[in-house]
């Protein structure tokens, strides 16, 4: 069977036949997937919440490297197309592989995927978009193991697609926007810039300033550029590792936990960067909803005191690792002793009694630099699941979490979910990452899980509280939540688009930033 | 040099995917390689299938690894589903349909089957699996190699099958199979 008929882009049937034979002109024939090609169906969220049709794009295109990404940006300026850059296509949860937009032609990088460099002796690699942290891994396994990688719960993602979407690890590189050093992009006019300035510089991956403006964070997130290749700064294998997991017994722990935990982020005895897990989210990786509980409706507490009691788990769960020789853990473990006597139902567990905790298991691989999909267990929760995430973060301090997890379960609940959400622990700061786990094939509860969604995005803009990761569908809403001083940040994101890419090439409407050439889509 | 087949290969191999580790590296059947979840108790009735039935294969994702390279025109699964949604996946990336997929309910009194595919091979099951009760994952591994002879994407014919079943285990298992184009 044929696949359904593609959106055609806004251009004349003449037209798109010369811009499709422009697009081969530049890539060869075999990388340009158009028409009924069932190829365009992988360019699609698996997790999608609305009609495949809305975003299904017109044609995709893959270059092999920079010189041909070069021709088919100067195809797409010459035939007014637009492009959707893709890296690996894994951001689930936030969209996955899809464009914006139905018509889109997707700039699909999975082809550039060299590890060009991996230096053991000053620990970094670089790498193109389509190397995934398990090709990453794979080469430092080959190595000999003495340079981790810091993987999100989602490896066949990859660094370079994960440091622009503002993603996270687990190891103490786990915050993937600090440990980039170094950048190649290309503009949509086909200009190539590398951010420190000089492409050969010696440290061009070791220090991350050249002279002048800092324009890495430019790319981050935005539209404004095409990143081909990052330094990603590597974690050398420390001479121990110990990972440990936190349970507390009741809800109001959780802001004594955070209390008791903000001087250890501090002063920086915190080590990695913990993950604090509501009592659905740990489950789920071992046990299944319909096993817990029939019918619909949010877990009775009956069945999460026998969850915590059967798993030995916690209302909320803290995944963290300590890292370096045996004395400096045995110190840290001290340290947390300590702290933890001011959280009355705290207990602390090793790795010695959680031999068949899945969720320990996984947390343990992922904050031990070893890429783990187990994770995608989870979604088991509730049969054939899927996931739509909801980012929010806000400040170290117990009552702020409380707050915040208050408000993310009544959403939940009043949505039909479980409240799957897990705290991702920085110095400062802690991100609320909720899950809305749905099942993934009924249509109801995709539009539930949408509208929880919104109602997340709503509440946590009224509280305050940022949102560094949107969905594609709530991109716009997002960015309107930060119009403080008349829109000052997105009109002058809109004047920097204006000049770097006035005929609106790349990736219309990315986190809410349209080009001119959509002034309808600007608020 | 990398064909248009191996399009995307290298973001997908290589890793882990849940709990794939029963994953089976190769089946007595070369049309078709199976991969059955180690955690489901009926993964012994597959074992007919495989050549080395009790090997694990380690790091999960490397099964993916395996397919892409091999010239199997079909894989066949069971197992919980994240599997299949990962192993589906990445093997749409190789030109891989999913041209058979079944849910299987069980615990309580109840068994519960519901089948899509393509007529023929599926009615068969059906009319099998409704007088299989407990037998059910032996009738399923028989009905292995005519799920996989199908190229028909359209999975127009679909089953609900419920009988009576005894099992103080309660538990959801998807079976699927995916076709190479």
């Amino acid at each position: 069977m044929k696949a359904a008929a593609p959106a055609a882009p806004a251009i004349d049937a003449a037209s798109a036949k010369r811009a499709l034979a422009a697009l081969r002109a530049a890539v060869g024939k075999d990388w340009v997937f158009a028409g009924d090609d069932a190829a365009l169906d992988t360019y699609r969220d698996a997790y999608a919440i609305a009609p495949p049709a809305d975003t299904r794009p017109w044609a995709a295109v893959a270059p092999a490297n920079l010189k041909q990404l070069r021709k088919v940006l100067e195809a797409a300026r010459r035939h007014k197309l637009t492009l959707w850059p893709l890296s690996t296509g894994r951001n689930l949860g936030y969209g996955g592989a899809a464009p914006r937009q139905a018509g889109a032609v997707m700039l699909d990088l999975k082809r550039m995927k060299r590890i060009i460099e991996v230096n053991e002796t000053l620990a970094y690699a670089v790498v193109e978009p389509g190397v995934s942290y398990l090709d990453l891994a794979a080469r430092l396994a080959k190595l000999g193991g003495r340079l981790w990688v810091d993987s999100t719960a989602s490896p066949w993602g990859g660094p370079l697609g994960n440091f622009l979407e503002r993603g996270v690890g687990y190891t103490p590189y786990g915050q993937h926007a600090e440990t980039q050093c170094g950048l190649e992009a290309v503009l949509a006019d086909g200009t190539v810039i590398d951010t420190t300035a000089n492409g050969h510089a010696k440290t061009a991956h070791l220090y991350r300033y050249g002279h002048g403006a800092w324009l890495d964070g430019l790319f981050n997130q935005s539209n404004f550029g095409i990143v081909t290749r990052i330094g990603v700064q590597l974690m050398p294998a420390p001479a121990g590792y110990r990972p440990y997991l936190v349970t507390l017994a009741a809800e109001d722990d959780l802001g004594a936990l955070v209390e008791a935990l903000r001087p250890l982020g501090l002063d920086g005895r915190l080590a990695g960067r913990p993950t604090l897990m509501s009592l659905a989210r740990a489950a789920a990786y071992g046990v299944t909803r319909a096993e817990c509980q029939p019918g619909t409706g949010p877990l009775l507490t009956d069945t999460e005191t026998r969850l915590m009691s059967e798993h030995a788990l916690g209302r909320w769960n803290l995944y963290g690792a300590l890292y370096g020789a045996e004395a400096l853990m045995d110190a840290g473990v001290g340290e947390l002793e300590n702290a933890l006597r001011a959280v009355p139902g705290a207990r602390l567990h090793f790795a010695a009694t959680r031999a068949g905790d899945a969720a320990f298991q996984c947390r343990a691989a992922l904050m031990g630099g070893t890429p783990s999909m187990d994770e995608y267990r989870t979604l088991d929760w509730v049969g054939a699941g899927a996931h739509l995430d909801f980012t929010a973060v806000l400040p170290f301090d117990g009552d702020a979490a409380r707050a915040a997890s208050r408000v993310a379960r009544e959403v939940c609940h009043a949505h039909g979910f479980d409240y799957c959400a897990e705290f991702q622990l920085e110095a400062r700061a802690l991100r609320l990452e909720v899950r809305v786990v749905f099942e993934r094939d009924v249509i109801a509860r995709q539009r539930a899980a949408h509208a929880a969604l919104a109602a997340l995005g709503a509440q946590f803009a009224s509280m305050g509280h940022g949102t560094p990761r949107a969905h594609l569908a709530f991109m716009d809403d997002t960015a309107a939540s930060y119009k403080w001083g008349d829109d000052a940040l997105m009109r002058s994101s809109e004047a920097v688009k204006d000049v770097l890419d006035g005929q609106g090439v790349l990736a219309p409407g990315k986190s809410g930033l349209w080009p001119g050439r959509y002034a309808h889509r600007r608020k | 040099m990398i064909d248009r087949r191996d399009f995307i290969k290298g973001a997908l191999l290589a890793g882990a995917a849940p709990r794939l580790a029963c994953a089976l590296p190769t089946t007595r059947n070369a049309a078709v390689q199976v991969v059955v979840d180690a955690d489901c108790l009926a993964a012994r009735h597959f074992q007919a299938l495989c050549t080395q039935p009790t090997q694990p294969l380690g790091a999960p994702l490397r099964w993916l690894e395996q397919l892409a390279r091999a010239s199997s025109p079909a894989a066949f699964g069971l197992g919980r589903d994240s599997g299949f949604f990962v192993v589906s996946q990445a093997c749409a990336a190789y030109g891989y349909r999913l041209v058979y997929h079944g849910e299987h309910d069980f615990g309580g009194e109840r068994l519960r089957h519901h089948l899509r595919g393509a007529h023929g091979p599926l009615d068969d099951l059906a009319a099998d699996l409704g007088r299989a009760g407990a037998q059910w994952p032996s009738i399923l591994a028989r009905a292995v190699p005519r799920l996989a002879m199908t190229d028909d994407i359209a999975m127009a014919a679909s089953h609900h099958i419920e009988a009576a079943h005894d099992d103080a285990r309660r538990g959801h298992l998807v079976s699927w199979c995916l076709r190479r184009a």
